[in-house]
């Protein structure tokens, strides 16, 4: 749990009991749910040059995983997340459990992590060969560890990302990952069906921020059929207590060139 | 200009004046030679802005100024540098290192940079002066705030003395010479110069990332408060600094064991699955098992370049007409960042190991630092957390066997002996 | 009549220039800016072929100068009216003259120098290299093979621009060049040896007096040529025994200390 939400949490409490019964979090929480698709033919992903380890890392057919479009044309890795800051977190949302990036089948798995500030991160190899994880931060102090077959590493973050990190293996140049630096609970990454859910979020006016990392952030959406345009991939939504959903957005083709 | 010049030029214009026409002619040739050589207005020295990042985050004109104004405004210019407290940093060693090349009153020579770093590194430390482009590998780039050689750990700054140990021994194996016979107190304030050049350029670059982050009621400006700029953007820099003092890496006493064996096991770790040491330094140590790589400073350009030429090839037919227009523009704007504000991506070489060169120092100490943290800005992880102080110590003294290894056998893992390579 | 005044400004010129000339070498010492002090043992034999040489050059300079300024002063056309000058079609003795008389010398200075020439590049000390020098834009950076005394083994000490020797013995430097042209120079050793890319050339020479003084690169060897200088000290073999320890205890350093700054 970030710091600032602690001492928000805590100066609420004492407001609380201090003035009225009432709670100052929201009163209600809703979940948020949508669905990228891609327009147009989904393109092959291109096979991955494995020239490191080949004896290990050939076994996997690796492929490029920059675009990944699965069934029903679902984009995956589509990273949402909450821009507003100091927003209000449902209490049940307390990050206890350390986030798993695993170096697995010489790719990283999952292909995009997502952890809070301050949450542990554990980088562990799956693999029978030995990685080393460069994680690109920017605002936080970037890392890079060796970590040995079955091995893992714990490193966590002491600020909130503007955009995802790229984490890369030195050892094997194919790799690439991402992670996703929040300083609150609000964020997911779309699964292989380009579907999301993001639960309990404070009922009211949010603000979404909208990534993938061959078209950065997604700034033109088809949605009902109409294009719109979400500028600097921001997006304006109302959380209802009932429940929130985006429908299908779709994402043309040309958004990944 | 500096001073001399300038009174030369004035009494030229002087004797001008009176001198007979032949005389004149002689001088008036010699006054246009002089004035194509030196005797011109010159700008005041300025600090570079950086294009590249500019032009990534797509900042407009008005952005750019404004990034130039605050700069400006917490670190003053290349002749008069300003230091705000926050930084830590010593008013009076920067003066000494900036400006012109001059002796001040009392004789002290001034303008320690320009004299001995900024033609490599630049005016600005941004690594682009004059000689840059001619050397392998490109001079250091201060502006990311990363460095290489040092006692502390991989993401954390140098120590003061750290970098006080760089300047005395030079980097054998680069263009960086040794300053070790400046002395101490030139030394000390060109450290200074040095911290405070990564200080600002690490400041342009939060502040141009930071645009990004703007509410659309912000209207693209930044806020030009005390408290964003010092608390949110000068602090967090400052800070770093001032914390790697502290944060030396604690070095377990070597294993006591025959050095022989903690070669041998250090040849395992080497070879084997933990270390992996192998992988890029390749079987031989010769530092060709992997050649494709790029340094960080490297890789922005590099993957930014990329970016622009996708760009360039991607379909505008979808583009309203100011969105083309607006296109075009960054794409100008990119290929001349690209072109004059950056130097060509070059890959970097895992260190050959049979040379019995060390560029962060020879030390046994400098290779645990180095193993132990990795090298920040360069692919090499660190090791800390997967192998044990003791194992460190084993690799360091087989890496420090490597240029004598040699029994009269080659083989995969028995190379020529490189040593005497130059 | 022609101009009398402008035969006799030149025919003074050309008597400046003989004059200007002692005067300059004959101020130069008092203004410090003749030969360095000499520390070598071979110094004096160096200096005083500088001196035989440059005595003999200056009479040859001082006469040569002195005819010229005496044939200008005298054949000028105005003081001689309308003389006409007699025409001669060359003469083989006079030419056989200026031909034999400089070859002469040259001749006897190639064979009077060749004893201090072969003792400095050619009469090599039977020893190993006391250190090794490689010469690199800009910067000189020093190997001692250490207490084995061979190059290229695990004990050998890597210094950087500081150069220490020991007084009153044989010197022997491997003189090596990483990059291009350089041009090894201590002034106070008569000591200058080009270094040169691809080569092992074995300087030697000694040193007959403690003290430190420059090591310079004679050889313009880029932009960097005038910032490429490092110092040498010549001390006590007790004193140069003690300073290669403390400074390899430095190089093999496990733990953090301070770093004696004795430079």
């Amino acid at each position: 749990m970030p710091t600032s939400n602690v001492r928000r949490i805590g100066l609420s409490f004492a407001a609380a009991l201090l003035l009225t019964p009432a709670s100052v979090f929201a009163a209600e929480w809703g979940t948020l749910t949508g669905r990228f698709v891609f327009g147009g033919d989904a393109p092959a992903a291109p096979k991955l040059t494995v020239d490191k380890d080949v004896d290990v890392c050939s076994k996997f057919d690796l492929v490029n995983e920059e675009l990944v479009v699965g069934e029903g044309k679902g984009v995956a890795n589509i990273v949402i997340f909450v821009r507003d800051k100091n927003v209000d977190v449902h209490p049940d949302l307390k990050a206890t459990e350390p986030v798993v990036l695993d170096n697995l089948g010489c790719r990283f798995f999952p292909h995009v992590a997502f952890v809070q500030v301050g949450q542990d991160m554990v980088i562990k190899n799956s693999d029978p060969v030995g990685h080393n994880s460069n994680v690109a931060t920017l605002k936080n102090p970037a890392s890079n560890t060796l970590i040995p077959a079955g091995g893992e590493t714990k490193i966590s973050f002491r600020s909130d990302e503007a955009v995802p990190a790229a984490v890369t293996c030195n050892i094997h140049p194919w790799m690439k990952g991402w992670v996703v630096v929040r300083d609150n609970p609000y964020a997911a990454v779309t699964g292989e069906d380009g579907s999301f859910t993001i639960e309990k979020l404070p009922a009211g006016e949010l603000e979404l921020q909208l990534w993938h990392e061959k078209a950065g952030y997604l700034d033109t959406i088809v949605i009902g059929g109409k294009k719109t345009d979400v500028k600097r991939g921001r997006m304006d939504v109302e959380i209802k207590a009932s429940g929130t959903d985006l429908g299908e957005m779709v994402l043309d083709a040309s958004v990944f060139k | 200009m500096n001073r001399h010049s300038f009174f030369v030029c004035e009494s030229l214009q002087r004797v001008m004046q009176n001198a007979s026409p032949a005389l004149a002619c002689t001088l008036l040739l010699c006054g246009l030679l002089m004035s194509a050589t030196g005797c011109g207005k010159t700008p005041a020295a300025s600090f570079r802005p950086n294009m590249v990042e500019a032009a990534k985050q797509r900042l407009t004109p008005d952005q750019e100024a404004q990034v130039a104004t605050i700069l400006e405004a917490m670190f003053g210019t290349p002749d008069d540098p300003v230091a705000l407290p926050e930084t830590g940093l010593d008013v009076s060693k920067l003066r000494l290192a900036a400006g012109p090349v001059h002796s001040d009153i009392v004789g002290r020579k001034n303008g320690l940079f320009r004299e001995h770093c900024s033609h490599c590194h630049g005016v600005t430390g941004d690594g682009m002066g004059p000689t840059a482009a001619f050397l392998n590998p490109y001079p250091r780039d201060y502006r990311p705030g990363w460095f290489k050689f040092k006692s502390t750990e991989r993401a954390d700054k140098p120590t003061h003395a750290d970098l006080v140990t760089i300047l005395n021994n030079g980097i054998n194996g680069t263009s960086m010479p040794s300053f070790a016979l400046l002395g101490e107190a030139k030394v000390d304030a060109l450290v200074e110069y040095v911290k405070y050049l990564s200080m600002r350029g690490e400041a342009e670059l939060s502040l141009m990332r930071y645009y990004f982050e703007l509410d659309d009621e912000d209207e693209g400006k930044l806020p030009e408060t005390r408290e964003f700029l010092v608390e949110e953007i000068l602090l967090p820099v400052a800070e770093r600094w001032q914390e790697a003092e502290d944060a030396i890496i604690d070095v377990p006493e070597m294993p006591e064991v025959d050095l022989q064996e903690s070669i041998a096991l250090g040849k395992e770790l080497f070879y084997g699955n933990k270390a992996n040491c192998v992988k890029c330094h390749g079987v031989t140590g010769l530092g060709d098992g992997q050649a494709n790589d790029y340094d960080d400073w490297n890789k922005v350009v590099k993957q930014w370049s990329d970016e622009v030429l996708s760009a360039h090839d991607a379909s505008t037919s979808e583009m309203s007409r100011e969105e083309k227009a607006e296109h075009r523009a960054w794409l100008a704007r990119s290929d001349k960042a690209l072109a004059g504000d950056a130097l060509d991506p070059r890959t970097i070489q895992p260190r050959n190991l049979r040379q019995a060169i060390y560029r962060g120092g020879r030390r046994p100490l400098d290779l645990y630092y180095r193993i132990h943290a990795g090298i920040n800005g360069a692919p090499m992880p660190a090791a800390a957390g997967t192998l044990t102080p003791d194992e460190i110590w084993h690799i360091v003294n087989y890496v420090r066997s490597l240029p004598y290894e040699y029994d009269g056998e080659l083989g995969a893992d028995r190379s020529m002996v490189a040593r005497d390579r130059l | 009549m022609r101009n009398r005044l402008a035969g006799l400004f030149w025919s003074l010129v050309f008597l400046a220039v003989p004059v200007l000339g002692v005067a300059v070498f004959a101020v130069a010492p008092s203004i410090d800016v003749w030969l360095p002090k000499d520390v070598s043992a071979h110094g004096k034999d160096i200096d005083s072929l500088f001196y035989f040489i440059l005595a003999l050059t200056g009479i040859v300079f001082i006469a040569t100068e002195m005819l010229l300024f005496w044939f200008v002063w005298k054949y000028d056309e105005a003081a001689r009216g309308d003389q006409k000058a007699t025409y001669i079609q060359g003469s083989h003795t006079l030419e056989v003259i200026w031909t034999i008389i400089p070859a002469v010398l040259l001749l006897f200075l190639a064979i009077y120098q060749m004893n201090a020439w072969a003792d400095m590049k050619m009469r090599r000390p039977v020893m190993k290299p006391t250190v090794e020098v490689v010469a690199r834009q800009f910067e000189w950076r020093l190997r001692y093979p250490g207490p084995d005394g061979d190059l290229g083994t695990p004990d050998d000490l890597f210094l950087v621009n500081d150069l220490h020797v020991p007084v009153d013995e044989d010197i022997l430097v491997q003189l090596k060049s990483m990059d291009v042209l350089h041009s090894f120079f201590l002034p106070n050793l008569r000591v200058k040896q080009d270094a040169v890319p691809g080569m092992k050339i074995p300087v030697w020479f000694k040193a007959s007096e403690v003290g430190q003084y420059d090591l310079v690169c004679a050889e313009l060897c880029g932009w960097g040529h005038y910032k490429m200088k490092g110092r040498i000290t010549i001390e006590s073999r007790e004193d140069f025994d003690a300073w290669l320890e403390a400074k390899y205890r430095e190089q093999e350093a496990t733990q953090a200390e301070p770093l004696q700054e004795d430079l």
